[in-house]
């Protein structure tokens, strides 16, 4: 028995004796929901921190002293490491990172090759996590898009995060890049990256104030707004909402959207709601020389007929669906177009050479954006119109 | 020796825990990246093969473990001595081990707390737990080796859920062809995790069934290594072959990628809870075959007065075995499979094979003459 | 009925008396009665005088002393103990007969002598056995039985005549099941025992009386299925009965302390229940029970961990709805076990594991929260702990009261003022009554207990200190064994055709056999378990 009480004597003295040393208290951590990087004029590097205010943010009674849902802290520094550190002294309480779920990186400091660096940051500290949301500010820098007062959700990077994750379903015109996608593609040689923008529209300065969330239309809001391509590492130019759209579709990525295609001489006429989309690339080699092929598979439904086309006609509905493969193929190809005029091979290309033909890739690793930019590229869309909606013609065509 | 017995399933219990506990920590075979399913099975294969020479040398002795067995060979001083090598080069992995698992539990949760309280908790959760008997760990095994499986099947289940899994992963096949995949397997994973099956060359004698021994001991090598490679190849479709290159804990990374709806996400406490317990089990197993060599050398009636003093040894020789992280890591992955588990787990075991079939000629030989 | 049954008590307990009897009869004398062991004598008055002597002044002695005869002169006398004896058996069967007019007749007459005579052809009373000895007399006499000496025989007359009053046999009061017998045990030996029987037909079943306990020489019976329990264990029982050494025998729960395996263990190897039903069920699965005179509790073993989480009720519903409970009741133990220390590692290490809206909310109801999370935690389980404790002990009425005061105090108040948050309220409440979940009222009390030292390593090391806990208790639990039978079994060691008994409950039409584990097959190394965990060696395990 002495051994047994010795053994329960020991554990607890070195329970005791080792006295928690990584806890900490809830309540005196500062919960950071986003980080923002900038790069001054003097060549600084400033961090912002937009820490929560939990009691403002949950509204509990008592508690709330009418303050800002979110605050902002900054500091600059020669690196972003110690940006960081000189802002946690301006913090009250120790920053908290791991619930961070959004990174602005400012469009200028994107330019000059910031993402690699922040990154690097981010893959050692244990307390990242690497599902946070990278976006560039564009027009702006990032601490002012961390400071804008958001209505409705109260915690900005939240909002923004949510609100992208949805625009991908609903649109396709944005792309969800992690910190986790982010260095993937930065490490990929036969994949650029691309990242989704952020703006403010409106006044910033008011949409900074709190008074910005009391109105019912609010003087500044944020807005997702283009595509930030990548070569090298750093942000050469910006897609439009089209062309980000001819990605997403590449990638497979498009869960629902909305397509308009001509009827009776009006180009906006019939509205498609793609419900699924897959998207297969293969590459060839010929004569030593890769070429690829995409194959779009669309299902949508019919979402607003603005024309008098009769949809109980079987021919109709195939029209139909001509129109919206080749509208879909137009999107496509400006997509690639752009892409192929500034040799960055966003869509993965590359990639699927390597995993499809490993050895040829060998010999065109090394100048795949020439190559890429010459690239053979077919497209086949096939677009299935599956569903009239809730009837089948359209008040037009009934009238006649 | 304890006089214990313990069941087929428990050695089979035992014999999974002991190949999942390094495959929850590090994807095993990674260095021929996506091709890491061929390498595993490759080691895997050799694995098997060294099991069989495992279980002709037992079946030689049945009722005597590794270093009661190793002076019959080779003679009493050289047995003796290469017995306590053996005891020596169990503690020793169970020290690595230790030490893996306290720096990544340093690295990935507790930051501020110092390694050596880390590895003294698994330490005295190990001499309790071995102090009650092997039986008690082999049955603590079995309610583990349940629960391990079902954090298994859930967290599988959510990465299929969460759309994280990315088939083209796995593409090219052999895409370098099969040298990284042989280079990959040999000495590595053949000797990490499956040549350290040697450990059980130690416990053997403990089954009620010796019948069991070859049929349980290949069932439950090439189910872990089923499992391994589905774990490994999970880790590769959800994280893609550099992130789970580069990542020290690569289960974790894979499961914080899950998110299901607002709510089922950072659900990172299911991969730490398996690399506690597999780790535990791993290196329990060790220190126990350790110690009971040790006892057995040295004529120790009770290997239980053994216990305390030896895992203090391990406990101080983990703390102090690397300066840092890297410097370990390098150890273990470029001079230990080399210079130390392919002489115990591949060349001796051979010699003795060799040692042993050629006394049984020549004493069926023998045999054969008188008769004649 | 009640005399039927207290008569095949006693003769069933005769094999055993061997081993049984001599024990007692020695204790007893050393229990300073300066008589010693006596033989009685032919003088009535001398008789009279050995039983006076031991027994003494007391008030509940009855004396009745009877004059059979007149002519030749034939004098008896009746000793009973007030309240221990059917005072209308006596008179009717005892009292009446012998001084029926009719009696001389017979006395004379007869010609066999005068104590066969009384013994076969007079007293009516349906179980009448002759003694020498004073001290067995006396035992008889404590237990109820009337003693009837006569003017010139040597030996004591001792009538069957138990009776007094017993509670009736009620409702179960900790067991209850809806669909099942409404009948509990009571604190009468030979009416639980008739509770049981009445259950199995079989003349498999035995009981094995002896009498514990040096001063109180309570019964104590050993039951089992001859043929179908193991009769290792049952030796062992038997055994471990015997070696009891305490002068009284109060409640089956010291029966159980005294022959228990492991002397230091939260948690209980033996089943205690009030429930007949339950008894008779486990007899037949080859199990050993163990009845003590003058508690409800009957003790069972050799039990298993997952036996605690089975209530009588699992077998009264459909097999389905008893396998959901059964893992129902299987993850409220754990969360009763982990419940607050998994909250207090969340809390104080591992805020990064809670989702992010989650994160937000507890963090602004700690904002205002004096205490770390752990000492929160543990105010409010001690509170929660004492408020149980005082509601338990209560009269009923108060009862009420302290659990309406500490529902408004601890729910409301202490929220509102801002001493503890709202969350740590709702863990702790669904904690507890998580722990009410638990059948067994022993386990459940282990869950309590192991709780806290849980928070503990919970607040020290987190869930690192959790998951370590965790190993070490079911490392514990392995090690234990209840008479042999490990005690985590069928789950490790893992018996495939017991799991149709475990976690679930499969149909009865599919449990072609026996649970193996306490039977005569028994696959399991028992002998091996019996011998390193008997009770005299305990005290030096490690």
């Amino acid at each position: 028995m002495p051994k047994w009480i010795a053994f329960v004597l020991s554990l607890s003295t070195f329970l005791i004796l080792s006295g928690c040393w990584s806890a900490v208290e809830l309540k005196d951590l500062s919960i950071v929901s986003a980080i923002g990087i900038d790069k001054l004029d003097n060549g600084d590097i400033n961090v912002s921190f937009q820490v929560i205010n939990a009691s403002e943010v949950t509204g509990q009674q008592g508690a709330s002293r009418g303050a800002s849902p979110t605050s902002v802290f900054s500091s600059s520094g020669k690196t972003i490491f110690e940006a960081a550190r000189k802002a946690t002294k301006n913090v009250p309480k120790p920053i908290f990172p791991p619930h961070l779920n959004l990174v602005v990186i400012n469009e200028q400091f994107a330019k000059e090759g910031g993402l690699l660096k922040t990154l690097d940051l981010f893959g050692r500290d244990n307390e990242l996590r690497t599902n946070a949301q990278v976006m560039i500010s564009k027009g702006t820098d990032a601490k002012s898009i961390l400071m804008v007062q958001s209505p409705v959700e109260r915690v900005t990077a939240e909002k923004i995060t949510t609100k992208m994750e949805n625009l991908e379903k609903i649109s396709g015109e944005n792309i969800v890049m992690d910190i986790d996608d982010v260095t993937s593609a930065l490490t990929s040689k036969g994949k650029e990256l691309i990242v989704s923008g952020i703006q403010i529209s409106g006044d910033k300065e008011a949409g900074q104030k709190k008074e910005n969330i009391q109105q019912s239309k609010p003087n500044g809001i944020l807005e997702i707004n283009g595509t930030a391509v990548f070569k090298d590492e750093k942000l050469i130019d910006w897609l439009n909402e089209e062309e980000s759209k001819g990605v997403t579709w590449v990638l497979g990525r498009i869960r629902s959207t909305i397509d308009n295609v001509e009827c009776n001489g009006d180009p906006d006429a019939i509205a498609i709601e793609t419900l699924k989309s897959n998207a297969n690339i293969q590459s060839m080699i010929k004569n030593d020389k890769p070429s690829i092929q995409i194959t779009i598979q669309q299902e949508g439904s019919l979402g607003e007929v603005n024309c008098g086309k009769d949809f109980s006609d079987p021919q109709a509905i195939l029209d139909t669906e001509k129109l919206l493969a080749d509208e879909i193929k137009k999107t496509i190809e400006s997509a690639i177009s752009t892409a192929q005029e500034k040799q960055v091979d966003i869509f993965g290309f590359g990639d699927v050479v390597y995993r499809q033909h490993p050895d040829s890739w060998k010999k065109y690793e090394s100048n795949w954006s020439e190559m890429f930019a010459d690239l053979d590229i077919t497209i086949h869309v096939q677009a299935h119109i599956r569903l009239t909606g809730m009837k089948i013609n359209s008040f037009q065509h009934q009238k006649k | 020796m304890e006089k214990i017995k313990i069941t087929p399933f428990q050695f089979f219990t035992l014999i999974v825990l002991l190949q999942l506990g390094s495959a929850i920590v590090i994807s095993p075979g990674v260095a021929a990246k996506q091709d890491a399913w061929l390498a595993i099975l490759l080691g895997l294969s050799g694995g098997v093969v060294l099991f069989l020479i495992y279980s002709y040398l037992y079946h030689q002795f049945p009722e005597l473990s590794l270093t009661e067995y190793l002076p019959k060979i080779l003679g009493k001083h050289l047995g003796w001595f290469i017995g306590f090598l053996y005891s020596l080069y169990f503690l020793y992995i169970g020290t690595r081990v230790l030490r893996d698992f306290g720096d990544l539990l340093v690295t990935a949760i507790f930051p501020e707390t110092p390694l050596f309280i880390i590895s003294l908790l698994m330490v005295l959760t190990i001499v309790y737990v071995i102090s009650l008997g092997f039986e008690v760990l082999s049955r603590t095994g079995e309610f583990y080796l349940l629960l391990l499986m079902f954090i298994g099947f859930v967290v599988n289940f959510l990465f299929l859920m969460s759309g994280e899994v990315e088939l083209e992963n796995f593409l090219p096949i052999l895409g370098e062809g099969w040298m990284p995949v042989v280079s990959a397997a040999f000495p590595r994973v053949l000797t990490f995790p499956f040549g350290e099956m040697i450990v059980f060359t130690m416990i053997l004698p403990y089954l009620n069934n010796r019948k069991a021994v070859l049929k349980v001991g290949l069932i439950g090598l090439v189910f872990s290594g089923a499992l391994i490679i589905f774990a490994t190849m999970m880790n590769i479709a959800v994280l893609g072959i550099d992130i789970v290159d580069r990542a020290t804990f690569p289960l974790l990374s894979a499961i914080s990628k899950i998110r299901i709806g607002e709510f089922l996400e950072r659900l990172d406490a299911l991969a730490v809870i398996s690399l506690i317990v597999g780790m535990f089990f791993k290196i329990a197993i060790f220190i126990y075959a350790g110690v009971l060599g040790t006892s057995i050398l040295f004529k120790v009636d009770k290997y239980q007065k053994l216990l305390m003093p030896i895992c203090i040894i391990v406990l101080i020789s983990s703390v102090s075995i690397a300066e840092n992280i890297s410097e370990h890591l390098r150890e273990g992955l470029e001079i230990v499979p080399k210079y130390i588990h392919m002489p115990f787990q591949v060349y001796i075991p051979l010699l003795l094979l060799v040692i042993t079939v050629i006394k049984n000629k020549v004493s069926g030989n023998q045999k054969d003459k008188s008769k004649n | 009925m009640r005399l039927k049954n207290s008569k095949k008590t006693q003769q069933i307990s005769s094999p055993s008396e061997q081993n049984g009897k001599k024990k007692p009869s020695q204790l007893l004398l050393n229990e300073g009665l300066e008589a010693g062991n006596n033989y009685f004598k032919k003088s009535l008055d001398q008789n009279k005088k050995i039983i006076k002597d031991i027994v003494g002044e007391t008030s509940d002695l009855i004396e009745h002393e009877l004059v059979l005869s007149s002519d030749p002169l034939i004098k008896g006398v009746v000793f009973s103990i007030n309240g221990l004896v059917d005072k209308q058996q006596v008179g009717q069967f005892i009292l009446k007969t012998l001084l029926d007019d009719k009696l001389k007749e017979k006395l004379v007459s007869s010609k066999s002598s005068l104590l066969q005579k009384i013994e076969k052809q007079i007293l009516t009373v349906n179980e009448v056995t002759l003694e020498t000895e004073s001290d067995k007399t006396i035992h008889a006499l404590l237990s109820g039985k009337s003693i009837l000496f006569i003017d010139g025989i040597d030996q004591a007359f001792i009538c069957a005549t138990i009776g007094g009053e017993w509670r009736s046999v009620e409702e179960p009061t900790a067991e209850i099941a809806i669909r099942g017998p409404k009948d509990g045990f009571i604190e009468s030996m030979s009416i639980n025992i008739s509770l049981i029987r009445r259950r199995i037909k079989s003349p498999k079943m035995k009981f094995e009386v002896i009498q514990l306990g040096k001063v109180s020489q309570t019964n104590v019976a050993i039951t089992y299925m001859k043929g179908i329990a193991n009769a290792k264990v049952v030796q062992e029982v038997r055994d471990r009965l015997n070696k009891i050494d305490v002068d009284e025998i109060l409640s089956s729960a010291s029966v159980e302390e005294l022959i228990q395996d492991k002397a230091f263990t939260l948690f209980p190897t033996m089943l205690s229940t009030e429930r007949p039903d339950v008894v008779a069920n486990s007899l037949a699965e080859g199990r050993i029970a163990v009845i003590v005179d003058g508690t409800p509790f009957v003790l069972i073993a050799p039990v298993t961990f997952s036996q605690f989480f089975k209530s009588a009720e699992d077998y009264y519903q459909r097999p389905e709805i008893s396998s959901l409970i059964r893992i129902l009741r299987y993850i409220a133990f754990t969360l009763a076990l982990l419940g607050p220390s998994l909250f207090i590692a969340l809390l104080m290490f591992h805020q990064d594991l809670i989702p992010t809206t989650l994160v937000i909310t507890l963090a602004a109801q700690r904002e205002g929260i004096p205490f770390p999370a752990f000492i929160e935690a543990f105010i409010m389980e001690v509170t929660f702990e004492i408020l149980r404790e005082a509601g338990l002990r209560m009269p009923r009425a108060i009862g009420q009261a302290v659990s309406i005061v500490g529902a408004l105090v601890i729910g409301q108040a202490a929220v509102e003022a801002g001493i503890v948050s709202a969350a740590m309220v709702i863990v702790v409440a669904g904690t507890a009554i998580a722990s009410f979940t638990t059948p067994a009222y022993n386990l459940a009390v282990s869950a309590r207990i192991l709780r806290f030292g849980m928070m503990i390593l919970a607040a020290t090391m987190g869930l690192y200190g959790v998951t370590l806990g965790l190993i070490v208790l079911i490392a514990h639990l392995a090690s234990l064994r209840s008479f042999g039978t490990p005690y985590l079994a069928p789950f490790a060691p893992f018996i495939p055709e017991d799991q149709k008994d475990g976690l679930f409950r499969f149909p009865l039409w599919s449990r072609k056999k026996k649970s193996i584990l306490s039977n005569e097959n028994n696959p399991l190394d028992t002998e091996k378990g019996l011998n390193a965990t008997q009770p005299s060696e305990t005290g030096d395990t490690k």
